[in-house]
């Protein structure tokens, strides 16, 4: 069973994949008036004022997170950024339809890598606290 | 499953950040972008003053390492792309009235032969409609949609029909509408846990054309945008407990009229489910019942409404239903428990279609 996801409710990073895959997202655009992140439901963290005039909601997906950014005024930041901790190797690469993906200097997809042992910690030094999840 | 991250050739994509929809609070669609500079992603949201507040946008973010494991725990998953997957469609091309609940047509999809085609009945339960799993097998035969895994458990399409409900430019109140049940189910589980403490479903549901689509297989009608709405309904007396009325997507962007015409295209949507909470959304007038009304086998029900705006005349017929389902292989009357919380986003269409997807 996949770890529950993590959400730093005092900064609103979050810890996406597990083992040596798990990497960190921090927000980069948390504004003095960033609210501590609020459990809502057990499923969502909501923080408000993350961005200049922009409030988040996180939740969970089967497959990564979900990001739900509420501008509210035309005067709200039109960017919003997040810092992704990127291991030795790893990078972000524009792809052609718009997405980015983080890619990893690894072996191809095709060849099968070993699963690794379940940890109570991870690569990662996302400081999360909050475990939040989804069960499909 | 991520059609641009599969061919990269410096290295594997571990997660992929998607270029997310956006909308204002009006339903007017903002085209956003993501950059990158160094270890930063940039997400820009470019709205107006003319825009109505707020602005909502949908990040996603797919681990794409974890993804597999995640939703293959147990040995009940199956894995789409296998040779018992069949495509499942309904649809109705000739509305006798608002009760005509058209068709299903169930597929090989890798054959293409037509194993089912035939009428269905107002809330017709189909058990052989469960071991169904995929229309993304036959996008993904298409090229259209690289499928993925799957997790098969936790819900039991019960199933699926497709109606058309509204008039379709001859003469009837409404014929700048065309609208159209994608789905129809039950929800009857959700307490396995997949990862972990929350209570999080996600659904994916394709819609294409099919056998009784006007000019065979084909969504050849093309409009303006679509909108889902989710109707909840008490299943023991049948009032509607909430609605939502979803994001409207617009799918006509550049060569997207040519995919769907030639074939299957999705709409995902996510449905979590909390023991608690609130309704996330906007609701509609129907709210009849607190949601903490539903109960296991809440009737449930997916509607798309297709609005041509440009041609409202037009008859917009051909449209179909067909899913991708979790089913519960389980005893359906054992870990049931209320489901009282709804969330429904019209996400990002399938991948191939419409870019980067996940499911589907």
């Amino acid at each position: 069973m996949a770890e529950p996801a993590q959400i730093d409710l005092t900064t609103g990073a979050f810890e996406l994949g597990s083992g040596a895959t798990a990497f960190c997202v921090s927000p980069v655009s948390a504004t003095p008036a960033t609210t501590v992140g609020d459990v809502v439901n057990n499923v969502f963290g909501m923080f408000a004022n993350i961005g200049s005039g922009v409030d988040t909601l996180l939740r969970p997906t089967v497959v990564g997170m979900q990001s739900l950014l509420q501008f509210r005024s035309s005067s709200s930041s039109q960017n919003y950024s997040w810092t992704v901790q990127l291991q030795p190797g790893q990078q972000l690469e524009q792809l052609s339809d718009g997405d980015v993906a983080l890619v990893d200097p690894s072996p191809p997809s095709d060849v099968q890598l070993p699963i690794p042992p379940s940890t109570t910690t991870s690569s990662a030094e996302c400081s999360a606290s909050t475990p939040l999840a989804a069960d499909s | 499953m991520i059609s641009q991250a599969a061919s990269l050739t410096n290295g594997q994509a571990i997660a992929v950040f998607t270029a997310p929809w956006a909308q204002d609070a009006a339903g007017q669609a903002i085209t956003t972008s993501l950059s990158t500079a160094g270890d930063t992603i940039t997400l820009n949201v470019p709205f107006t003053s003319s825009n109505t507040f707020p602005v909502v946008a949908d990040e996603q973010m797919q681990d794409v390492g974890a993804g597999e494991t995640a939703l293959n725990p147990d040995p009940m998953s199956m894995t789409l792309g296998g040779g018992e997957d069949y495509a499942l469609a309904a649809s109705d091309t000739s509305p006798a009235s608002a009760t005509d609940y058209g068709y299903v047509t169930m597929m090989d999809d890798d054959t293409g032969q037509v194993l089912e085609d035939r009428a269905v009945t107002p809330n017709e339960v189909d058990p052989t409609l469960a071991a169904t799993d995929d229309q993304a097998d036959a996008a993904s035969a298409q090229g259209v949609c690289t499928a993925t895994s799957y997790h098969a458990k936790d819900f039991h399409l019960l199933g699926v029909k497709g109606h058309t409900n509204h008039g379709l430019g001859d003469g009837s109140s409404q014929a700048d509408q065309f609208s159209s049940d994608l789905a129809e189910f039950y929800v009857q589980d959700n307490q396995t846990s997949i990862q972990g403490l929350g209570k999080m479903k996600a659904y994916t549901m394709c819609t294409g054309g099919a056998a009784h689509a006007t000019g065979d297989y084909q969504l050849d009608k093309f409009v303006t945008a679509v909108s889902i709405n989710y109707d909840s309904y008490n299943s023991e007396d049948g009032t509607r407990v909430n609605q939502f009325w979803g994001a409207t997507k617009n799918i006509t962007d550049g060569t997207l009229s040519l995919q769907l015409s030639q074939g299957p295209f999705s709409i995902n949507f996510s449905m979590p489910v909390s023991s608690s909470g609130t309704h996330y959304g906007n609701d509609g007038p129907w709210d009849y019942k607190p949601n903490t009304s539903l109960v296991p086998y809440t009737y449930n029900e997916v509607n798309g409404e297709f609005n041509d705006t440009a041609a409202p005349t037009n008859r917009q017929d051909g449209n179909a239903a067909a899913g991708v389902y979790l089913y519960s292989e389980t005893d359906p009357t054992s870990n049931i428990h209320p489901h009282d919380e709804y969330f429904v986003l019209l996400n990002k269409e399938c991948s191939g279609l419409f870019g980067t997807g996940i499911f589907c």
